[in-house]
């Protein structure tokens, strides 16, 4: 119990500190960049070829009060981010709240569907290769699994936009207007996924084997699947959570290039244009929302090894 | 499987020192005769502008090793320095160092590296110094760890005892411990900032556009994909096959402690 309320109080510190971190970081850079932040947002705003714009970027250095002094402008957002008032965008002027979290609702579908059919993939034959440690498909499987990470994911989404998408006419390209659209993304996704998963899953299954309480289970004569249910699966369960924690993490913003090539609405997307454009409110709203995110997955991570495995309940607090 | 990475990185280098022997012109478009097909003139064709394919992708493969390598030797420099640094100090030296770098792995460093590049617009450098500020904490961790296993053995508390200077303990005891681990670490980051810079040029955030990169030029084709599919083979190939035969020669080295390494690519 103590070790959760240590754990608990670790991620809130570790919370508010990434928060803390990234919009001190987003204020810095977004003031040392080259190049006037009044006149980039006009031409964003306005268009490029505005005649006024020199006039048009004064005004918007008034109204989102660019000409304060920079610690002011710090003070000012931190006090309205403690109210839950994260600000507009400098854009479109729409609160950013709302335009953040609807794309963090796009990312977790996308995310669900992809560490899902990733799963799918991952469980069995990580369960089947990792039983057999010594088996041909141990290490075939090993190469395979190596060279779909090699190949980049955007190029899996080509080929896979290419096949399915384009020649045989099965699937939408991209974009988002029906369920169907999330099938290629996902799926591309999850290819990447599901070769590390189901490594982890075998390399882990394939060390509770041939651990000794596992030889000594076995050989006070169960059997094997009940060896495995009720023996290997939970104490071979822990890098494989961690690992898929780390996944799903990183489907939070770590997925720009799938998003783009399938112009999904998703994070990433968000924060990929919101950079182009120099939109540092939604900027600073998007980052604390991913750390967030990030240290909240890493939470769960760590609370449910605690359940998992009684022996990191003994281990100190790192 | 060690000589097979080997293999296939030589034959990689080999096509781009053939490729700049040739001595054509990765930038000179010929406008009328686009999306040529392989010759001996344009031995991969030649892209939408009729620019030569093959010299911009044997120029690209240059352009994403170098930056790739530039992000991983400033990393492990970096991480190594500080992870023996922190072992050697100790106290509370140390505990800092380990909490900044618990702190920068939780963070994600593909979007640390797009907000930055992407709001500097300066090319593929500032990309490079927000990969070498997120990847050192891998460098500095393994590294005080062997550090500090081979600290606590007799020979280095010999060595105090006689009184030979900090520096020189470091560098013949303690550093040649280190260098097989982190020469795995850094093949794998190799791969891994290869895949960042390039992702990162596929959704336009780097090198700016004339200056030929793998994943610019696979975003490049994009939108001629339906009539000319083929024209992604090549960039996507080189930069997949460079990325695997780096991991290959890191597997080699691994052992039973980072054996999950591998599987930390994504």
């Amino acid at each position: 119990m103590k070790k959760v309320v240590g754990i608990l109080g670790k991620s809130i510190l570790r919370g508010l500190g990434i928060a803390f971190c990234v919009s001190g970081l987003c204020f810095a850079v977004a003031h040392l960049i080259p190049g006037d932040v009044a006149l980039e947002i006009a031409m964003t705003r306005y268009g490029e070829s505005d005649v006024g714009i020199i006039d048009r970027a004064d005004r918007v250095r008034e109204e989102e009060g660019l000409s304060l002094p920079l610690a002011v402008q710090y003070l000012d957002w931190i006090g309205k981010v403690a109210r839950l008032d994260f600000g507009i965008s400098l854009i479109d002027k729409t609160p950013t709240l709302p335009v953040v979290l609807r794309a963090l609702k796009f990312s977790a579908l996308l995310g669900v569907v992809a560490l899902g059919f990733s799963l799918c993939v991952a469980l069995p034959v990580g369960i089947v290769v990792g039983l057999r440690p010594r088996g041909k498909f141990y290490l075939v499987t090993a190469m395979l699994s190596s060279l779909i990470v090699s190949i980049p994911s955007f190029v899996w989404g080509i080929s896979l936009i290419v096949l399915f998408a384009l020649k045989l006419k099965w699937l939408p390209v991209a974009g988002f207007l029906s369920p169907t659209y999330v099938i290629l993304p996902a799926a591309t996704i999850a290819l990447t996924l599901s070769a590390t998963s189901s490594r982890i899953i075998a390399v882990s299954l394939a060390e509770t084997i041939n651990s000794p309480y596992y030889a000594f289970a076995r050989h006070k004569g169960l059997s094997e699947l009940w060896t495995l249910f009720f023996h290997g699966l939970r104490n071979a369960s822990v890098p494989v959570v961690t690992c898929i924690g780390m996944q799903a993490a990183s489907l939070f913003g770590g997925t720009i290039a799938i998003e783009t090539l399938f112009n999904w609405p998703g994070v990433g997307l968000l924060f990929l244009n919101a950079v182009t454009s120099r939109d540092i409110p939604v900027l600073q709203t998007a980052g604390i929302a991913m750390g967030l995110i990030c240290v909240a997955v890493n939470t769960t991570v760590d609370l449910l090894c605690l359940v998992l495995k009684p022996t990191a309940r003994l281990e100190r607090l790192g | 499987m060690r000589a097979f990475g080997v293999a296939i990185c030589a034959c990689i280098i080999a096509f781009v020192l053939i490729i700049m022997a040739r001595g054509t012109n990765p930038y000179a478009q010929d406008l009328m005769n686009t999306f040529a097909l392989p010759s001996s003139e344009h031995l991969l064709g030649t892209d939408y502008l009729g620019r030569d394919i093959a010299a911009r992708a044997a120029r690209g493969t240059l352009n994403s090793v170098l930056y790739a390598a530039a992000s991983v030797l400033g990393s492990m420099t970096l991480g190594t320095f500080l992870g023996i640094s922190g072992a050697w100090a100790g106290g509370r030296t140390e505990s800092v160092l380990l909490a900044t770098t618990d702190f920068i792995m939780a963070f994600p460093g593909l979007l640390f590296a797009l907000f930055v590049g992407g709001l500097f617009k300066l090319g593929a450098w500032p990309i490079v110094m927000s990969l070498i500020l997120t990847a050192w904490a891998e460098y500095c961790r393994m590294s005080r760890a062997i550090a500090r296993i081979v600290m606590a053995r007799p020979y280095v508390e010999a060595g105090v005892i006689c009184g030979y200077p900090s520096s020189f303990l470091i560098r013949k005891y303690i550093f040649p411990e280190i260098v097989a681990q982190i020469a795995t670490l850094a093949s794998f980051g190799m791969a891994k900032s290869i895949l960042y810079i390039s992702s990162l040029n596929f959704v336009g955030i780097g090198l700016t556009p004339p200056v030929p990169e793998l994943g610019a030029m696979i975003s490049e084709s994009l939108p001629y994909i339906r009539r000319h599919p083929f024209i992604v083979v090549p960039p996507s190939a080189l930069m997949s096959l460079f990325v695997f035969a780096l991991i290959l020669i890191a597997s080699k080295t691994e052992k039973r402690s980072d054996k999950f390494e591998s599987e930390r690519l994504f």
